[in-house]
């Protein structure tokens, strides 16, 4: 059987153009595909059957654009109207949502048809996929392995090629480093660029929705699809929206690109470090000029995180008490019970514990010497990131600090979760878009990140730079799991 | 020493606290769990002590955006029996809570 889904955008829009293919084909080999690899745990819901009538539907249809008929997945804190959507959580286990997100209005507009909801880790608090309330989320390069978090479900399903396309969530790296650890492209993009509306708040200053694909140029069609601005988010940018793909292909000779000390510490596996330098090497014979930066203040960067991100997510996650949506606890003789059971019930303990930092660092002095004391380091942070940026076209360095662990580690290690996210959380901070593209692979056979991080509605210039990388190198990066 | 002083600064008590104003019950069996990973981050957050930038601006979110205004316009809403097909407990078209007064 021919794999339809491994091929091009451009070559399976062709074949649906001339009527070669159907887009039920395309929908019914996802699903195989996802049946085929059931034991990676990718989807939390699937929506077969309305895929399969939209399939049905729009076999009368002109096939208007490259992503007609293109089967999607969608991470499950976005919300879609009729479709299950869960947090990954026991909390939202039953919650069918009454509206669409902005961002599924925009993607069925396209004509794209969504196959399913992505696994992550509950309420996107994770970096390794494990928080989830349906299980763990398999590396498909090694199954033993994390395939990173907390948008690991969307990454995984575009590794594995269930779907050219998914869509993830980034609070701290929640794109980039499943991104990394499954071999696919994944971005950030800059705060405001796409509307959070129907995206279920983790910490609202820093979620960015962004597109996972399997290459550069199909990353930036479908934040084509995405952006532009929301009246029903009111941080939502009036920019306006460019084509993303239109540097892709352009020379890199003469580009500036920073590389900041930070991101090639000690703290960072070697062969990661080394993965980037083979890069450096390589663009510098075709003109980039690179330079050693510091980027002041960086090192606060996770208790940075910790403080904003976690006293944001406490406000965002009180609505989850039991009253009008949602789990609602069987026992309770008043409102306080209510509450309180519901939430100790319907959230796991990653969440509960990052609730309770939140409320910590929000209450009585603590909002002065912790939250208020960290929005002022954040100024500084974004000014050091900005002031980069006016000087260089990009920054790069490593997207993790090192592979992907095994399942069942580091699960009861409170601090360890953040940790992974060292190199991601600082353009979350900073508001900058960022993006993780496959560079190569360790002696372990597991895939490598690059991170390139550029001026704040830049997109196009990352895209520049990454399709330059891509087509240099060449990487097959379809899974192969050792020993298949 | 210095890490172990603080390591020691989140009482058992004051978790319990701090659990009450997240509406968290955390029972005997947990305590020290949550104790201990929530004594590992505080030690972590106040790393940002060290810095005297008293004078600095705050920044709340990165957004460009100032003052976003709405018009005062009437706009379509949702169909109340949608909005309540995910209310865990109702009676025609209330959500239905526990008495809240006279506790």
């Amino acid at each position: 059987m021919t794999k339809y889904l491994e091929l091009s955008l451009v070559e399976i829009n062709k074949l649906l153009k001339n009527k070669e293919i159907k887009p039920i084909d395309l929908i019914n080999e996802a699903y195989e595909t996802i049946e085929n690899n059931k034991d990676l745990n990718c989807c939390i819901t699937l929506n077969k059957e309305d895929a399969i009538k939209r399939a049905v539907e729009l076999d009368n249809e002109e096939v208007d654009n490259l992503l007609f008929g293109i089967p999607i997945i969608i991470k499950d804190n976005i919300v879609t109207k009729g479709i299950r959507t869960t947090c990954a959580s026991k909390m939202l286990h039953n919650f069918i949502p009454i509206y669409d997100a902005t961002v599924i209005e925009k993607i069925n507009a396209k004509k794209m048809i969504i196959i399913g909801k992505a696994n992550m880790d509950e309420f996107a608090m994770g970096s390794s996929n494990q928080t989830s309330y349906y299980g763990a989320v398999l590396n498909p390069w090694n199954k033993a392995k994390i395939p990173g978090g907390s948008s690991g479900g969307s990454a995984c399903a575009v590794s594995s090629r269930m779907v050219p396309f998914a869509l993830g969530s980034d609070t701290g790296g929640s794109i980039r480093q499943p991104a990394a650890f499954n071999g696919v492209v994944g971005l950030k993009p800059t705060y405001g660029r796409v509307s959070r509306y129907g995206l279920i708040a983790f910490a609202s200053s820093f979620d960015q929705i962004g597109p996972i694909a399997r290459n550069v140029y199909e990353n930036a069609l479908l934040l084509n699809c995405i952006v532009g601005h929301d009246e029903k988010d009111m941080t939502s940018s009036k920019r306006e929206v460019e084509d993303f793909a239109r540097l892709i292909g352009d020379d890199v000779d003469g580009m500036k690109v920073a590389i900041p000390n930070f991101y090639m510490s000690d703290k960072i596996n070697p062969e990661i470090k080394g993965a980037v330098l083979d890069v450096v090497k390589i663009l510098e014979t075709k003109g980039v000029i690179f330079e050693q930066v510091d980027i002041e203040y960086i090192e606060y960067a996770v208790p940075l995180y910790q403080i904003i991100a976690l006293a944001e997510a406490s406000s965002n996650l009180a609505r989850f008490d039991g009253i009008k949506y949602g789990y609602r606890t069987k026992e309770f003789s008043n409102l306080d019970e209510l509450y309180k059971r519901t939430r100790t019930e319907g959230f796991g303990s990653e969440v509960k514990r990052r609730i309770m930092i939140g409320s910590y660092v929000l209450s009585g002095d603590n909002v002065k010497t912790y939250y208020y004391k960290a929005l002022k380091v954040r100024t500084l942070i974004h000014r050091s990131f900005l002031k980069i940026l006016s000087e260089y076209d990009l920054i790069i360095g490593p997207t993790t600090a090192d592979f992907p662990y095994d399942i069942g580690q580091n699960q009861n290690d409170a601090t360890k979760t953040f940790m992974d996210d060292i190199l991601t959380i600082p353009a979350n901070l900073a508001g900058v878009p960022s993006m993780s593209l496959p560079i190569g692979f360790g002696k372990n056979k597991l895939p490598i990140g690059l991170q390139i991080i550029g001026s704040k509605y830049d997109e196009s210039t990352i895209y520049k730079l990454a399709a330059f990388i891509e087509k240099e190198l060449n990487l097959d990066l379809n899974p192969k799991e050792e020993g298949k | 020493m210095e890490m172990r002083d603080k390591m020691e600064s989140l009482s058992k008590e004051k978790v319990l606290q701090v659990a009450n104003l997240a509406k968290i019950e955390i029972s005997d069996k947990e305590i020290d769990d949550y104790s201990y990973g929530l004594n590992q981050i505080i030690n972590e957050i106040d790393r940002i002590n060290e810095l005297d930038i008293d004078n600095e601006d705050i920044l709340i979110s990165p957004t460009d955006n100032v003052n976003v205004y709405y018009n005062d316009e009437l706009k379509s809403m949702l169909p109340i029996e949608e909005v309540l097909k995910n209310a865990p407990s109702k009676v025609e078209n209330y959500i239905e809570v526990v008495r809240v007064i006279n506790d």
